[in-house]
């Protein structure tokens, strides 16, 4: 296989051993990288007693999380440099917060406003979320709009949701400036790029926790700790697709730009910020569904709104309850996403010159006279203003119901299920994990990295599960870790599936799409009502979680993969007499497989993410229970943060080995 | 007349000239061009490493005249010409704009210059999705900050001109191809710029729209009489446009002259394997084919030396006998036969052709 894309230049000159190991294909290669592990491993298990002691478990150094402790505490107590001390930059930072959270809170739900106006009516908000959906996507999005709207009205979550909401228009734009600034730098100094992309990377592939942990220190609990949590969280994508933007700004249109002879500020203002435009625009709703999922997510440091009620309702296993929040979480987050993506894909046209103001801005029009009549309506009657309680409907018994007769009926084959899985799979696996010696695993990722990125990469991924190591938390990071690789071969085993039968045709793809593209919207928590259910809490029921979740990205990649093999070559495969099987095996697979390794990425680092969150609702052991305690136990803040940078270390090595896999690939089959 | 690629006296009257233009790409070519005292081999550039975008370039380009960059993608020409407007800054040489240093320019000079004397129409049009049609074309005076109603009454001016009318509300992705860069070619004629400089404009367009989209260039400059610098890869575009031809090969000119010269002394095999596939009789005259003046009896019919084959052929080919070929003047300055013409339209090797002279 190698000759024969090798021409005989290659063959003339004498090759050097690496050169001859490079070229290895297949299984050959696979198992020459795996060799130096299972050399260690068997050495490891043969002779227990000559294999030392330090190479295999390093589980008695505590230092890392000890300093984190010490550096936070002098953080919180000294003066920096004599001249001012963190926690009063952070007091300050959340002081200012509070006042347009107030604000905002105010006029969407509180009253009592500024300038002596009350809360806007519900019957207004609604009126205006509809208009908004006419006007960016016609009447079916009018129709979502409004009813996704008028459920959280009917539901009696109107209250929670507009907190929520409060909380999200002020911290999204504040959110999208940022990053957009970051994203400006980075394009214009090549320096700051450098720095802050992989900032970046360790910022986007950390927990959620790991921005609550150390704002929960210095700011204490409540909506302002939240909302700023969110802003740091919700700034990365609006950074990166900025920078994404500026870079992909096409080279003519710079030159048409210089050659109509702009200075360096029409060049940003006139030409490149309009071209990036679409970018910026992913970006916005990016963001906004950032600030969405971590606002509810936020109820762990005691931010009001959807998300607290919701959590009480699991914790105490109220169900039906719980249920019903989640509807209103995922009604609200497809309304938001479905707004900010139509205003994204909006293009402009044109306008005959002759036509009237009123009949150029009709939903400027609409939207005024929804405020006009709203707030005259709410003046006649109270409940415009606000619906009665006695109007609201739940509908939370069916589903305690349910859930009574699901425990019920379903207690004997659903809990055999779950001891089988615990059992026989899962203790197994953790317990065969948890005696890897590091020195194993460290060889075996430097063995990948430097077959796929040469010595640079190895040194990077060595380093990385060296951290692990010395950490403090190699046994936690190996809990969590085998749990996220087995939910990653569950999600493997149906994702692919899922995704090879959606490519099938044309309408079951954009069926499929339909779909993912709803699940991708929702704030993680929601994963675990539906799993509570039915496993309560443990290992299986975080499985389960985590499984819905990252089978997502897998089914996506499949698809992307498949669906990117070039029609020509599928029409070659097929006019040689390819079965459908032969062409799925031999044509679309190998074309597809770097793709679908990069949704396996995306599979563990999304399972990476849930694993963290699963550990709320108990049972599991790992890093996660490590950043639940310090949620609740001050003095162990510094082992949380610990361990949620071994969580991001984990996904990034994971990361850097799988991408650097794919681009070799990708570039040998000549794709992209 | 012997291709110009060397460097003649330079004219004082040239628009743009450039001399020992160099773009390589690489570590430090600065310094790479010092160590080779600036004109380095090829080979060596190669050698080390560098990727010689353009070598060594010298042209001119008169007042009026249309000059056509002509080679293959990655030869350079588009590099050249982004030199020649200083897009791109070239590793070594001169140019002077109209009597100015160019590479001596300030930014704020540059942008000047931009902003009042060049005009560029780019391959894939570059027009501003978010811009309307007239916005696009009046962006030049936007920019430069002309008011908002002088715009608007140039932007109508450009709009007849380019044959646009009533579109200037229209956003680009709502016209076709060729509309398109009807509006980049609006767009870079806004400021009444005194070079134009057209970067393969109509390459992305469908054959039967590019013919149209020549044919309204060559009306437009008929009226407008710019000086220009166009690029194409296409030979044959090439020919129907141009007044002068520079054919570049590895960032190298290797011939500049007028496509006649081209096809009848092709400077390279390279020039000769384009110059095979022209059609001939719109490209040669009567002068570049003819025989001795004596040879033709002194009462023949005559032909003017300037005339091209395609528009003599019928004349020559149904008289019995040689014509006369006069110049403006009347003077006899050679004869042609039937078989002068045939050798010339279907001769198999270009460079026999002129030898008849």
């Amino acid at each position: 296989m190698a000759a024969a894309t090798e021409p005989a230049a290659g063959s003339a000159a004498p090759r050097s051993v690496t050169e001859h190991i490079r070229r290895l294909r297949g299984w050959r290669m696979a198992l020459l990288l795996v060799s130096p592990y299972v050399a260690i491993q068997v050495f490891h298990q043969a002779a227990p007693g000559l294999f030392p002691d330090f190479l295999s478990k390093l589980g008695e150094f505590r230092f890392l999380p000890d300093w984190a402790n010490e550096a936070l505490l002098y953080l919180k107590n000294e003066q920096l440099a004599g001249l001012f001390n963190v926690k009063d930059v952070t007091r300050a930072v959340s002081g200012w917060l509070e006042y347009p959270l107030d604000l905002s809170e105010q006029l969407l739900i509180a009253g009592e406003g500024p300038f002596g106006l009350g809360a806007v009516p519900w019957v207004v908000l609604v009126g205006l979320f509809a208009v908004a959906g006419a006007a960016l996507g016609g009447w079916r999005l009018a129709t979502l709009a409004g009813g996704c709207s008028l459920y959280l009205v009917f539901f009696d979550i109107w209250d929670d949701s507009m907190i929520t909401l409060s909380i999200v228009v002020v911290v999204a734009p504040l959110a999208a400036f940022f990053g957009w600034a970051a994203g400006l730098a980075a394009a214009k100094a090549k320096w700051f790029e450098g720095l802050l992309v992989p900032v970046l990377n360790v910022m986007q592939s950390m927990p959620h926790f790991s921005y609550l942990l150390p704002i929960s220190v210095f700011i204490g609990i409540g909506d302002e700790a939240g909302a700023i949590a969110t802003i740091l969280f919700a700034v990365p994508p609006m950074a990166r697709l900025t920078l994404l933007g500026l870079q992909t700004v096409p080279t003519e249109v710079l030159e048409a730009g210089l050659t109509s002879g702009c200075t360096r500020w029409q060049m940003l203002w006139k030409v490149e910020m309009p071209a990036a435009r679409p970018q910026l625009l992913v970006g916005v709703n990016q963001v906004l569904m950032q600030c969405f999922g971590m606002t509810v997510l936020a109820s762990f440091v005691g931010t009001r709104g959807l998300g607290l009620p919701l959590l009480n309702f699991l914790q105490s296993l109220r169900i039906g309850k719980a249920l019903e929040y989640g509807v209103a979480i995922v009604l609200m987050a497809i309304m938001l996403d479905r707004l900010s993506q139509a205003l994204g894909s909006r293009r402009p046209e044109h306008v005959e010159a002759s036509t009237s103001w009123l009949a150029r801005h009709p939903f400027w029009v609409a939207g005024a006279a929804v405020a006009v009549v709203g707030t005259a309506l709410a003046r006649v009657t109270d409940h415009a203003q606000l619906l009665p309680k006695n109007w609201t409907v739940s509908t939370a018994p069916v589903w305690e119901w349910l859930v009574d007769w699901v425990q019920l009926n379903l207690k004997g084959p659903l809990g055999h299920f779950r001891d089988f899985m615990i059992l026989e799979i899962l203790f197994p696996m953790r317990d065969g994990f948890g005696s890897l010696p590091w020195i194993g695993l460290l060889a075996l990722v430097a063995a990948v990295g430097w077959r796929f990125g040469g010595w640079k990469l190895a040194a990077i991924v060595s380093l990385f599960v060296a951290y692990l190591a010395f950490s403090g938390f190699w046994i936690e990071s190996m809990e969590t870790l085998y749990l996220v690789v087995a939910a990653l071969i569950v999600s493997v085993a149906i994702g692919v599936p899922i995704g090879v039968f959606a490519s099938t045709s044309a309408r079951r793809y954009a069926a499929v799409q339909v779909v993912l593209d709803t699940f991708q919207v929702l704030p993680s928590f929601i994963y675990l009502i539906p799993v509570v259910m039915l496993f309560r809490v443990g290992p299986v029921a975080a499985l389960s979680a985590i499984v819905i979740y990252a089978t997502v990205p897998a089914v996506r990649y499949t698809m992307l993969g498949l669906r990117s093999v070039p029609p020509d070559m599928i029409e070659a495969a097929e006019m040689s007499g390819c079965t459908r099987w032969q062409l799925l095996r031999k044509v679309k697979f190998p074309m597809a497989f770097p793709e679908i390794m990069l949704g396996m990425n995306q599979v563990l680092l999304f399972g990476l993410l849930l694993v963290i969150i699963s550990a709320f609702i108990g049972g599991i052991d790992g890093l996660g229970d490590e950043i639940l305690l310090a949620r609740t136990e001050q003095a162990l803040v510094g082992e949380g943060l610990v361990a949620g940078f071994n969580v991001a270390v984990i996904g990034l090595t994971a990361d850097q080995l799988i991408t650097s896999y794919a681009r070799e690939r990708k570039s040998q089959l000549g794709i992209n | 007349m012997p291709p110009d690629a060397e460097g003649a006296a330079v004219s004082s009257d040239a628009v743009i000239s450039c001399r020992g233009v160099w773009k390589l790409y690489g570590p430090d070519p600065e310094r790479f061009l010092e160590r080779h005292d600036g004109t380095p081999a090829i080979e060596a550039v190669k050698e080390a490493g560098y990727i010689p975008a353009v070598v060594d370039a010298s042209l001119e380009v008169m007042p009026g005249e249309i000059l056509v960059l002509m080679g293959l993608s990655g030869s350079g020409k588009s590099t050249l010409v982004r030199c020649l407007s200083r897009l791109i800054e070239p590793t070594a040489g001169s140019i002077h704009f109209a009597g100015i240093d160019l590479l001596a320019a300030s930014h704020r000079e540059l942008i000047d210059l931009r902003r009042h004397r060049m005009g560029m129409v780019f391959q894939h049009f570059a027009l501003f999705p978010h811009r309307t049609v007239a916005e696009n074309i009046t962006f030049p005076l936007e920019v430069q900050g002309v008011d908002s109603a002088t715009r608007r009454a140039r932007g109508e001016e450009i709009l007849a001109l380019v044959g646009l009318e009533g579109r200037g509300g229209y956003y680009p992705r709502e016209l076709s191809g060729g509309q398109q860069q009807r509006v980049g070619i609006g767009r870079s004629l806004a400021v009444e710029p005194d070079v134009w400089f057209l970067d393969e404009p109509f390459s992305a367009l469908d054959p039967l729209i590019r013919r149209e989209m020549q044919d309204e260039f060559l009306r437009l400059q008929a009226v407008l009489h710019k000086t220009i610098v166009f690029i194409t890869h296409d030979f044959s575009e090439a020919i129907r446009l141009a007044d002068r031809i520079a054919i570049l090969y590895e960032g190298q000119i290797v011939q500049l002259g007028r496509a006649e010269d081209l096809v009848t002394q092709p400077a390279t095999d390279y020039v000769r394997a384009f110059a095979r596939d022209v059609q001939r009789d719109r490209i040669l005259t009567a002068r570049s084919v003819m025989g001795g003046p004596a040879e033709a009896a002194p009462d023949a019919a005559t032909v003017p030396a300037d005339a091209i084959l395609r528009d003599i052929a019928a004349s020559v080919l149904s008289a019995p006998e040689k014509l006369r070929v006069v110049d403006a003047d009347g003077t006899t300055v050679g004869s042609l036969s039937r078989d002068d013409v045939i050798d010339a339209i279907w001769s198999t090797d270009a460079s026999e052709v002129g030898d008849a002279v």
